[in-house]
């Protein structure tokens, strides 16, 4: 797995919060963006709170505006959030200092707008 | 075991699955009072090199759904560079005529995919729940879970 540093992520993220997301056209990058703004609170938060994490890490953070729960399953987090939020949106993030990234070898030939 | 014996379409190990929302999802639209929406059948292709699970933002929209997380995700498509993507919580279910395995709650990252004539691939994530052999000879697949 190659692992992101936090000011990297934190990078990405800021360029998605500005618009564009790689993986799709003009019209669907406009639907996504308005998604992620949904969740730009809750990112910050993550961040923000990240730090005082370490003793966490492996465990899921349930955040919605300033609050952040920790939970020990994605799960659990998920069950939490619906409860305690219902349909309001909330993130649920697994704890890590340096973001884990996905791969995916699959998703060839698709324009990168970032 | 029950186990799933199929061909390898030209387009790779393809499979139609259910996706629906997810269970803590489903308590939350009835506690509100409002419906929940019927599972997609969905046509999908195990893939060994995701890490994660993804599905076409057509899916996500039809089924209503907000993100409730974000991934860091690396494909070609991005020369290297990594890019973030929603994702959602869903559930699964790998149908068999007489046991079928429902996961109530997966993370799926969001991708375009239906360009490639599929909606969601699955990944090793969901792959964790199964035994898949491969026989490229016989251009067959199985899928026990």
């Amino acid at each position: 797995m190659q692992r992101l540093s936090l000011q990297q992520y934190g990078t990405e993220i800021a360029r998605c919060h500005q618009g564009w997301v790689c993986g799709g056209g003009a019209a669907v990058n406009m639907t996504r963006r308005e998604v992620l703004m949904a969740l730009e609170k809750e990112v910050e938060t993550y961040q923000k709170k990240l730090p005082d994490l370490k003793a966490e890490e492996g465990k899921y953070a349930l955040v919605h505006g300033e609050n952040l729960d920790i939970f020990g399953t994605y799960e659990d987090a998920l069950s939490a959030g619906y409860q305690k939020y219902k349909l309001e949106p909330f993130l649920v993030k697994k704890i890590q200092a340096v973001e884990q990234v996905q791969f995916v070898t699959r998703l060839l030939g698709l324009p990168c707008h970032t | 075991m029950p186990h799933l014996a199929l061909q390898v379409a030209p387009g790779g190990p393809l499979i139609d699955v259910l996706i629906g929302v997810s269970k803590a999802r489903q308590l939350a639209l009835t506690q509100a009072g409002q419906s929940v929406p019927s599972s997609l059948q969905v046509r999908a292709l195990i893939d060994t090199g995701a890490s994660c699970s993804c599905i076409d933002p057509s899916i996500p929209k039809a089924l209503g759904l907000a993100p409730t997380g974000i991934v860091t995700m690396l494909t070609p498509s991005t020369g290297g560079q990594p890019h973030t993507a929603n994702q959602y919580d869903v559930s699964l279910v790998l149908r068999h005529p007489n046991l079928s395995l429902t996961l109530w709650t997966v993370a799926m990252a969001e991708s375009q995919l239906l360009m490639q004539g599929i909606q969601a691939l699955i990944g090793r994530d969901v792959l964790t729940n199964c035994l898949l052999v491969y026989d490229g000879q016989v251009g067959s697949f199985t899928l026990a879970f």
